[in-house]
């Protein structure tokens, strides 16, 4: 084989392997970039729905209470049906949120609850008539307020 | 035989050149990707902060010291601002309302650079006479 046709082979060679070689860079930087797009998307969801789910609970809620119950505080939200009194336990389980909905009075563990979303831990106070809630999941710790209506007793 | 090596040569080299186009489009879709992802996880944060900050006027009836006594920053000029952990601003002030015995408040968080984030009106009853 000729030196020149020899060295035509190899610059195609060279060429093919700096294609194959930025192909797979961008590719790579492809995944990355959609696997950290994904975890942000999937931490936002929980991050959000979690308070826009106690938010909602909160506000259709009668009357609100802070009991211990679960791994820690519960959120007891008493509504009356039929005539009959009600209570949601809001509460943290195993590392997830759950929801008990139970006539009151009646005895349940808390592992009767349904599982909400996924939740590393829940603490709620009353400081005053402002409800502070503490959720704390994979992405650290925040913060909820929710102020008491008027009309509602602790 | 040369002429069909160079032809070669010059397809593949064209082909890079598109391919590096493309890839360079690509990298600044990825990239732009992730600055939105990450603006949006700060606007969900910016948005919780104005919750929390207009429940705190709502207790306080409009009382921005004591606002911000409970929930941190300072006033000055009539105006409530506390810097938040990941570089934004929180930004709270009083309104005027039309009705009679209405307090209103406009909860903003603003962006490092300045662009809004969440915006929220907190209303409130101001006491009778």
């Amino acid at each position: 084989m000729p030196r020149k046709h020899k060295a035509h082979i190899l610059a195609a060679l060279a060429l093919l392997a700096v294609f194959a070689v930025a192909l797979f860079g961008c590719l790579l930087a492809g995944a990355k970039s959609y696997r950290r797009i994904s975890r942000n998307a999937d931490l936002a969801y929980t991050r959000r729905t979690a308070a826009a789910y106690l938010h909602t609970q909160l506000s259709r809620a009668g009357e609100v209470r802070v009991e211990p119950f679960g791994e820690g505080a519960a959120l007891c939200l008493t509504e009356t049906v039929a005539g009959e009194r009600y209570t949601t336990r809001i509460y943290c389980q195993g590392g997830w949120l759950m929801e008990l909905f139970a006539r009151e009075g009646s005895s349940f563990a808390p592992e009767d609850g349904n599982r909400v979303l996924a939740l590393e831990s829940l603490e709620a106070k009353w400081d005053g008539d402002m409800l502070i809630l503490r959720l704390r999941d994979e992405a650290g710790e925040q913060s909820l307020r929710w102020l008491r209506r008027d009309g509602y007793e602790e | 035989m040369k002429n069909k090596t160079a032809l070669l040569l010059i397809e593949l080299a064209l082909l890079a050149a598109v391919f590096a186009g493309a890839a360079a489009v690509c990298l600044r879709l990825f990239a732009w990707a992730d600055a939105a992802s990450r603006k949006d996880a700060r606007q969900d944060q910016a948005l919780l902060h104005a919750q929390n900050a207009a429940q705190e006027i709502k207790l306080a009836k409009g009382d921005l010291e004591q606002a911000a006594a409970r929930l941190g920053g300072e006033v000055s000029g009539g105006i409530w601002e506390k810097k938040l952990e990941n570089g934004c601003i929180m930004r709270v002030e009083s309104r005027e309302t039309d009705i009679k015995y209405l307090g209103m408040a406009r909860v903003t968080v603003l962006d490092a650079d300045g662009s809004e984030l969440a915006r929220i009106d907190a209303c409130w009853q101001e006491d009778g006479p």
